[in-house]
């Protein structure tokens, strides 16, 4: 198996498997920040469709050199799922109205899931015992000397563990940003 | 401290504050380090609003199967062929254009005709090149008129036929496109385009072969293409 560096270095020139390659590693991706984008497991099913499409027949509009590959799919995701918020607008203002009220504009919160996912993404691609680390830190609340603890490791790399980590989700998000320019 | 501690940084955007009063004291005086550290918190602050749904899963088996069929039943361009078309401006070209000191006609436009040579500003052309199985090439201009921008397309020896030829243009990635008209039987045509209309955006002239056949959409044969420059 090719690594995704391969991957994406192949992409825009690429043949049938490449596609089905990308689909295996990204559609995850994809259909969760659909998914928890639209609160609409159809709906997700029919973005994730189209983004693939999308993604396949501009596939030489995708340059590795300016951004990672799910990058550039994360991009086409949030235009797709701008997309689904502006057609709903026009079909049924009604019902926007209603999923409006407690969550504020969908479109904005639909923006949040998306780095929601993909922080996610980054964190379930760490290692151990970085991972463990960094769920430990965010969702259990404890300080590095209490980690360091529980995990029998030095303090210093708990500490450099966490930084890195952070930098690894910043450059996911960013990437995600410049994506959306292209 | 002295220096920027980007481990600090990282425990400080977590909550951390117990022995850390020194890289307080930095980051309050550290233009680097503050803005390193409001990106950590911002990171942070999403970190722990992720929850047990925002963890990738698979979609269903079926989506596959749509991507693959959706594919073989429209296969819309030749994508290979979008990306040979779009070529860099000639760099003198190129300043001109930024500048505003193209006038119609001049320039690679020279061996085309661009309709009234002393008429309104070209603000952004291309050359439309062949798809693979054709022959002929042309030139687009995007104008600015007092009466707002046209799109005018010029191309040589269009072979005549039974239906007509329509001039889209489509996002570089094809996934949206406007139909802006038809051409004329000796292959010119000027299209105004709406204000509302982002070339940016829309940034690729493409010309394909239509029948009659009450069929509003691309045919997905396209004759020739090129890249406005964006």
């Amino acid at each position: 198996m090719s690594s995704e560096a391969d991957l994406a270095a192949r992409f825009a020139s690429g043949t049938d498997d490449d596609l089905a390659e990308a689909y295996r590693c990204w559609s995850g991706l994809v259909y969760t920040i659909a998914l928890r984008s639209t609160g609409n497991a159809d709906d997700a099913a029919d973005i994730t469709q189209s983004v693939f499409v999308s993604a396949w027949r501009g596939r030489a509009g995708f340059d590795p050199d300016v951004g990672a590959l799910p990058a550039w799919l994360v991009g086409i995701t949030r235009r797709r799922i701008a997309d689904h918020w502006a057609s709903r607008a026009k079909q049924t203002k009604v019902e926007v109205a209603a999923m409006t009220h407690h969550d504020g504009n969908p479109a904005a919160s639909a923006e949040s899931a998306v780095d929601r996912v993909v922080v996610a993404d980054e964190i379930a691609q760490l290692g151990d015992p970085q991972r463990q680390i960094i769920e430990m830190a965010f969702f259990e609340d404890l300080t590095h000397a209490q980690i360091a603890g529980a995990l029998r490791l030095p303090l210093g790399t708990v500490k450099s563990h966490i930084r890195r980590s952070l930098e690894r989700m910043r450059i996911r998000l960013e990437g995600d940003g410049v994506a959306l320019r292209s | 401290m002295s220096r920027c501690d980007l481990d600090a940084l990282a425990l400080i955007a977590l909550g951390e504050r117990e022995d850390l009063d020194a890289e307080f004291a930095h980051v309050a005086e550290c233009a680097q380090c503050s803005a390193e550290l409001a990106s950590f918190t911002s990171i942070v602050a999403t970190g722990r609003s992720v929850t047990a749904e925002d963890f990738p899963v698979e979609p269903p088996p079926h989506v596959w199967a749509d991507v693959q069929r959706e594919l073989a039943a429209a296969p819309v361009v030749d994508e290979l062929a979008l990306r040979r078309t779009r070529r860099p401006m000639a760099p003198w070209l190129a300043v001109a254009a930024a500048s505003g000191l193209i006038i119609g006609g001049l320039g690679v436009a020279a061996t085309f005709a661009l309709g009234q040579e002393s008429g309104p500003e070209v603000v952004a052309q291309a050359e439309l090149e062949p798809l693979p199985g054709n022959a002929v090439a042309g030139i687009a201009a995007v104008k600015q008129t007092q009466s707002g921008a046209v799109l005018n397309v010029s191309i040589a020896d269009l072979p005549p036929r039974e239906g007509y030829y329509e001039v889209w243009l489509l996002t570089p990635d094809v996934s949206s496109m406007v139909s802006v008209g038809v051409l004329a039987d000796d292959g010119s045509g000027t299209f105004p385009l709406p204000s509302t209309l982002n070339l940016q955006e829309f940034s690729v002239v493409d010309i394909s072969r239509e029948e009659f056949d009450g069929d509003a959409t691309h045919s997905t044969d396209s004759v020739v293409r090129g890249s406005l420059p964006t």
